[in-house]
């Protein structure tokens, strides 16, 4: 059963989820935290031509993982990049890399290739975990990832034999490794939880060696208001709709309460929904940011949170501030 | 925004991923089916986004009417969601010509992967599929929902790999058949004979044969691909087009909007405008919770506890503080972005909505602030 404890434990964590609900941060907070510990963590974007991290750790992050914290590196698998790198893995002779490469032929042919790009960027995630105790790797959104994810299984029929074959086949053993995990990053809002429970359906039948067992939960607000409140906030949200005077100040109060109330019913709706899927071991809550935070603030407010139920026994939910 | 939908034949949103590009294509197209224009919403998001909000449990690659009340005369909305390995067998369907040609390229296991495969091949079916509605000329307007892609225009640049692929020179390369005798004792020149045992040895022979005679099975189909791609690059930067860049009040979102604006215009391909979705709009007021709703807090609450009135007066208070701070915080990013748009362009903001948007409602509702439009800034 996964757990916050044994997640910071994994050789290899995958974070993935539908686009905007803070994947990067939580990908960052996470590896940040395993570093902590001592342990030696690469984060890697995907073949991105503006990586996220760049904000975050204000690097410009390079292909060659760079060190941004104690333990902590950063990585950007650039398709050419690992195009070369696999190239000169397959074919050892350094001018043979370069007849490939310079040939106006083979480029075109690698491009347009389905699955060539998946397959090579996923080598060079095998290649990185000889090299570190752990990869977090920061994937693109939720469609997309499943595709990325899928095309080392898939192009097992294709190619029966050979060095691809075995590149995907090593891919697979690192998906069925018990130490390598996918974790899904959603909102409490419908919409977005309802994309979740479709990923986490389709994962099952498509990678099921990579099930997510955990879902993070981000912008989670726990009830504050009692019933009473929240009685009243309605009668109050009515009188507002029914003054034609009303104050801008006024009505931005009862906005704002609306608002939060509205918030902490979603969070409680999203994580009833998320529980009665019954299979996820842990849901991970974590509370809005302030507004004034950094991305850099983002990352350390997560990365505390994480360490929060990382102590806590299984099953028992993340803090909500 | 009103004039782009009453005239324009293709509308072309992109932006990053959660910023509610889908739910805004399909409020533009039920604006203009109201409007008296008949219209498609093609999205190719793998995600059931759209068919949620326009209120049908799930819709797949055949193209659904959604059932409007008081469209005007000649108003239609229809819907269709992508789905890139039934579209790609229904072309092969079309254009095999016959039934043995066609189970043989199914049966192909490169087609397969292709086929299959949503992700390496929705930009190629998009492009097919965009063609054949946009050529039929069954509707008055399409409004396109892109993938969310935060790095490139990769529908527009996709179906280019492709073609560069299918470059007759290549395509003539690769059709040579690979049978292994062949490859390792035919005499050939220079560094192609190099090549082709490297690609064997890289890929294994057994793809490159199945390359090969997908391939050889596709070549008519191929060409048509690529007339295809260059009519729809026409399309693109046709009058009758325009791009609308979605964007959500947050740096990333903001950042991949700028890029869009950038590589579009670096494209000269026509931008209608921005929206920009979910504004939290929020003043910061110098009055308390309690000098404003005090005396009606409590005048409300006298059949509840004590203390009620007291706890909400100070939640709202907080809650107004932090609303009121992202607000501004927002309100700093959009001006920060976009500041020097393009003339005649919009700008739209959209304020958050209290509810998410699962039915034609909430998309009217939606429409409604998207026809509210607002003067460019410069």
């Amino acid at each position: 059963m996964l757990t916050v404890k044994s997640l910071l434990q994994s050789k290899v964590v995958f974070v993935t989820g539908k686009g905007g609900t803070g994947k990067t941060t939580f990908a960052s907070a996470l590896a940040s935290q395993a570093a902590r510990a001592g342990r030696k963590v690469c984060l890697l974007e995907i073949d991105s031509q503006r990586p996220a991290l760049d904000d975050l750790f204000d690097v410009e992050t390079p292909y060659e993982p760079l060190e941004v914290s104690k333990g902590l590196f950063v990585s950007n698998a650039t398709w050419m990049s690992a195009l070369v790198d696999w190239l000169r893995d397959v074919v050892p002779v350094d001018r043979l890399v370069r007849v490939i490469l310079d040939n106006p032929m083979v480029r075109p042919f690698l491009e347009a290739t389905p699955g060539a790009r998946e397959v090579v960027i996923l080598t060079r995630l095998l290649e990185l975990t000889k090299d570190f105790d752990m990869v977090v790797v920061d994937l693109p959104a939720s469609g997309h990832a499943r595709a990325v994810l899928r095309i080392p299984l898939v192009a097992l029929d294709v190619f029966k034999s050979g060095p691809v074959f075995d590149r995907c086949k090593a891919i697979q053993a690192l998906y069925d490794d018990a130490a390598t995990h996918l974790v899904l990053v959603s909102l409490p809002e419908e919409m977005v939880v309802t994309e979740t429970l479709e990923t986490l359906e389709a994962l099952r039948v498509e990678v099921p060696s990579l099930t997510p067992e955990m879902v993070v939960l981000n912008k989670a607000m726990s009830p504050v208001l009692n019933a009473d409140e929240r009685t009243l906030l309605r009668r109050l949200v009515e009188w507002s709709e029914n003054q034609s005077d009303l104050s801008a100040e006024a009505a931005n109060l009862v906005k704002a309460g609306r608002w939060e109330a509205r918030c902490e019913v979603g969070t409680a709706e999203a994580l009833k929904r998320l529980e009665e899927d019954g299979r996820l071991s842990e849901i991970l809550l974590i509370p809005p940011h302030p507004v004034q935070d950094s991305p850099a603030g983002r990352v350390e407010r997560t990365r505390a949170c994480i360490a929060r139920a990382e102590v806590q026994s299984p099953r028992v939910k993340g803090q909500v501030g | 925004m009103d004039s782009l939908l009453q005239t324009k034949k293709l509308i072309v949103c992109v932006g990053s991923g959660g910023v509610g590009k889908t739910t805004t294509a399909a409020a533009m197209g039920l604006a203009a089916a109201r409007m008296g224009r008949r219209v498609l919403v093609l999205t190719i998001d793998p995600a059931r986004r759209l068919a949620n909000a326009l209120g049908l449990e799930s819709f797949g690659n055949e193209i659904r009417q959604i059932e409007v009340d008081n469209l005007p005369p000649g108003g239609a909305l229809f819907a269709v969601m992508l789905d890139a390995g039934k579209t790609f067998r229904a072309v092969v369907d079309r254009v095999s010509p016959d039934q043995e040609t066609r189970d043989r390229v199914f049966e192909n296991p490169v087609f397969r992967v292709i086929a299959d495969n949503v992700g390496s091949s929705v930009e190629y079916m998009a492009t097919e599929r965009l063609y054949d509605v946009y050529f039929d000329g069954d509707y008055d307007l399409i409004v396109l929902d892109t993938p969310p892609v935060k790095n490139a225009l990769d529908f527009l640049d996709a179906p280019g790999r492709l073609v560069r692929f299918l470059d007759r020179r290549i395509m003539k390369w690769f059709l040579t058949p690979y049978d292994e005798k062949r490859i390792f004792s035919r005499v050939v020149a220079g560094t192609t004979g190099v090549l082709f045992r490297l690609l064997a040895v890289i890929f294994g022979k057994e793809f490159l044969a199945d390359l090969s005679s997908f391939l050889q099975s596709f070549r008519e189909l191929y060409e048509g691909f690529r007339e295809r791609h260059e009519e729809v690059t026409k399309l693109f930067s046709s009058k009758h087009t325009s791009f609308v860049v979605v964007a959500a009040p947050n740096k990333p979102s903001l950042e991949v909007a700028e890029f869009f604006r950038g590589e579009l215009g670096r494209r000269r391909l026509s931008i209608g405008g921005a929206v920009f979705n979910q504004v939290l709009a929020c003043d910061g007021g110098a009055a308390s919770a309690e000098t404003l709703l005090g005396e009606l807090s409590r005048s409300r609450s006298i059949d509840l506890p004590p203390h009620t009135a007291a706890s909400l007066l100070a939640r709202l208070d907080a809650a107004h503080g932090r609303l009121a701070a992202a607000s501004e915080r927002e309100q700093r990013l959009l001006s920060q972005f976009f500041s020097g748009n393009a003339r005649g362009a919009f700008r739209i903001e959209i304020p958050r909505l209290d509810e998410d948007i699962t039915n034609l409602e909430g998309l009217s509702l939606l429409g409604s602030f998207l026809l509210r439009q607002a003067p460019a800034t410069s």
